[in-house]
């Protein structure tokens, strides 16, 4: 509870901060941010100075959320380059406008009217069951996502509740083989 | 370890971005990238191009004065929010790195080789501009029209909104069974007072009001397990209240027993299908029906006196494996009419090779390439040179198969950059200074300025009202 508050002033920066540290879960984060204050070495960097996906592995926070302590669910991205990116989510938000907030390129075609299958997301198998079941509309739409899998979701249907705390998204990721791979294109 | 400071409070302490920052600010070298098409291909290959380089600028080209190609020009009206990717296309438009040049053809206005001099790479991803033909007696027949034809017809491409669409006959027959076969039919089956809410074309407004169409016959050469539309447009069908799907008992039955061995997309497709064919239909009088029918080929498109279709003979099919999905249809020496006042070929798009010196396979009618880099015919690659969507896949699949498709090609544009096999720059430059003066160029502020009018010409009813003509477009970019 103690360091959910810390943890929620620490963001209350205006400013989106870079992290670095080696584990997400199991850090004290009031040494982490008085780190940040007083050692450039953590290199607390906007994020739009980073072009490059390199620094993935550190802890993003964006300084412009609402957060109650309480309503807040850790995920995990991995996003296409295989970059695993920790984030933020409120209760009741979609993992694609999660991933949005955090500049993940996830991309909503349809901006969520569930017309297209862009945020098209692997759920960690063992979380698997407790989201929601999906609706037949999602279903039609997810037998034409390109590389389908048994743990495939529209990000956009998937919203975040308590039971979420931890689990592992992954986007799925540019083949390099996109027809040797056995993958049929369907009809449009 | 040694650190600089970029900006207040600031520092970079990696090497990697030391040594790229310090480049950065000291020289402008850039690459620059010509996209050719502004399509979701070519949107999706210069968004994650951007993303993936920063030393990338890019530079759309686009044979039409409006962007967007298939979204605004082959999306059904009655799917808006198949277009709501426009809003994601068009923020990228506002990026300072990356520019539209609109009413540009290459290869007509401006040369491939001229834009080599120019640009570090170019990807081709202008689609596929035509469609598979029938290739049989009476396919020029008035009345007989090409499904992508009428798609442009109804959704205002400039070259399409001349066609001649007469609806006063009771049948329209429709050949294929894919999804733009269905758009085709719920078109012509949907109450007009639902299609003026629509950025459907005013003038397809018109002629749809005065349609006499009662009755549209999807034929399909193969079975019900190998149709191509989707579940999705099918559940879409299903609902309409308005339209009455009829689909044959009999047609069905052999289906069954093997639904549950089937691959989980056609699974579900097929049971569907057949649950609705065991649905006793109440087809009121009032109701607009469509009908789907299966293992029919047309052989020859029967005219009147006048030239124009009354009728289509179609030979009647067997199948090879009746429970394959991949099967062949074999004639059976059967043959039966359907009358009709109009019918569509709506049997595939193709792509066709619009500049000679680009190699093109004229079996799979794509770009020969290689993750996206076009290669000779002979395998051997083409410096600088790639290709995007359709041209580079073929004409099927989802918006997310597009965007995968062009995700990887964008990949393999910057492998190439940042194995500096490829030039850059360090003087700006922009493509309007090659075309000729007096040729109308369109940028992103002249398609803004159209878009607006649109909007407006829209009213209240209708989200926009598309202007069809160039000339007209030209004219109001030219007002502003």
């Amino acid at each position: 509870m103690n360091t959910c508050r810390i943890f929620s002033r620490s963001i209350s920066y205006k400013r989106a901060f870079f992290i670095h540290t080696a584990s997400l879960y199991s850090y004290n984060f009031k040494s982490i941010h008085l780190a940040c204050q007083y050692s450039p070495q953590l290199s607390c960097f906007p994020i739009t100075y980073s072009p490059y996906r390199a620094i993935h592995t550190s802890f993003r926070l964006r300084g412009d959320e609402q957060l109650e302590f309480n309503e807040s669910v850790r995920v995990t991205f991995i996003d296409r380059d295989g970059n695993h990116v920790p984030v933020i989510g409120n209760i009741g938000e979609n993992l694609l406008s999660l991933a949005h907030r955090y500049d993940i390129e996830m991309e909503g075609a349809c901006d969520a009217s569930l017309a297209c299958t862009t945020c098209h997301v692997y759920i960690q198998p063992e979380f698997f069951s407790v989201l929601l079941p999906s609706t037949d509309e999602e279903e039609d739409l997810l037998d034409l996502a390109p590389f389908l899998e048994s743990n495939s979701r529209l990000g956009c249907q998937v919203l975040l509740t308590r039971d979420m705390q931890g689990m592992f998204i992954s986007l799925p990721r540019v083949t390099r083989n996109f027809y040797v791979d056995g993958h049929i294109p369907k009809a449009h | 370890m040694f650190s600089i400071p970029i900006f207040q409070n600031v520092y970079i302490t990696s090497s990697r971005f030391l040594v790229r920052y310090t480049r950065s600010l000291f020289s402008d070298n850039h690459y620059r990238v010509g996209i050719v098409g502004s399509g979701p291909a070519g949107f999706y290959t210069a968004q994650r191009l951007l993303k993936l380089n920063s030393n990338v600028r890019v530079d759309i080209i686009e044979r039409l004065p409006t962007p967007f190609g298939l979204v605004r020009y082959g999306v059904a009206p009655d799917h808006p929010e198949v277009k709501n990717v426009i809003t994601n296309f068009t923020n990228l438009l506002k990026d300072t790195r990356c520019r539209f040049y609109g009413n540009i053809s290459v290869g007509t206005d401006i040369s491939l080789s001229q834009l080599f001099t120019y640009y570090s790479a170019i990807v081709l991803a202008y689609g596929a501009d035509s469609d598979r033909k029938l290739e049989i007696p009476g396919e020029n027949a008035k009345g007989f029209l090409s499904a992508r034809r009428f798609v442009g017809w109804y959704n205002g491409l400039p070259e399409d909104v001349s066609l001649d669409v007469d609806l006063s006959s009771q049948t329209a027959v429709i050949i294929g069974q894919g999804n733009v076969a269905i758009d085709v039919a719920r078109i012509l089956l949907t109450p007009t007072e639902q299609l003026e809410k629509t950025d459907i074309c005013n003038h397809a407004l018109l002629a749809l009001r005065e349609s006499k169409i009662q009755r549209v016959v999807l034929v399909g050469r193969r079975g019900p397990l190998q149709v191509a539309f989707t579940i999705k447009e099918l559940r879409e069908l299903l609902k309409l209240k308005q339209i009455t799907t009829l689909l044959t008992k009999e047609d069905h039955d052999f289906l069954e027993p093997i639904i549950s061995t089937l691959p989980r997309g056609r699974k579900r497709l097929i049971e569907l299908l057949y649950k609705t064919s065991r649905q006793s239909l109440h087809t009121e009088t009032s109701n607009k029906c469509l009908e789907i029918s299966y293992l029919r080929s047309p052989t020859i498109i029967n005219t009147n006196t006048e030239g124009k279709i009354n009728s289509i003979t179609f030979e009647v099919n067997k199948l090879q494996d009746h429970n394959s999905i991949n099967t062949k249809a074999i004639g059976t020496g059967v043959y039966e009419t359907i009358e009709c006042g109009i019918a569509f070929r709506s049997i595939g798009y193709k792509s066709i090779p619009i500049l000679e010196s680009v190699p093109f396979d004229n079996i799979k009618h794509v770009i020969p390439n290689e993750r996206g880099k076009v290669t000779h015919l002979d395998g051997t690659l083409y410096k600088g040179l790639y290709c995007s969507g359709w041209i580079k896949r073929g004409p099927v699949g989802v918006i997310a198969s597009t965007m995968n498709d062009a995700y990887e090609t964008a990949e393999r544009v910057h492998e190439d950059l940042t194995a500096d096999t490829l030039q850059s720059f360090n003087t700006d430059f922009k493509l309007s200074d090659l075309i000729p003066e007096g040729h109308r160029m369109v940028n992103y502020t002249d398609w803004s300025s159209l878009d607006t009018e649109e909007v407006s010409r829209g009213g209240e009813s209708k989200p926009r009202e598309k202007i069809t003509s160039i000339q007209e477009m030209i004219r109001i970019m030219n007002n502003k």
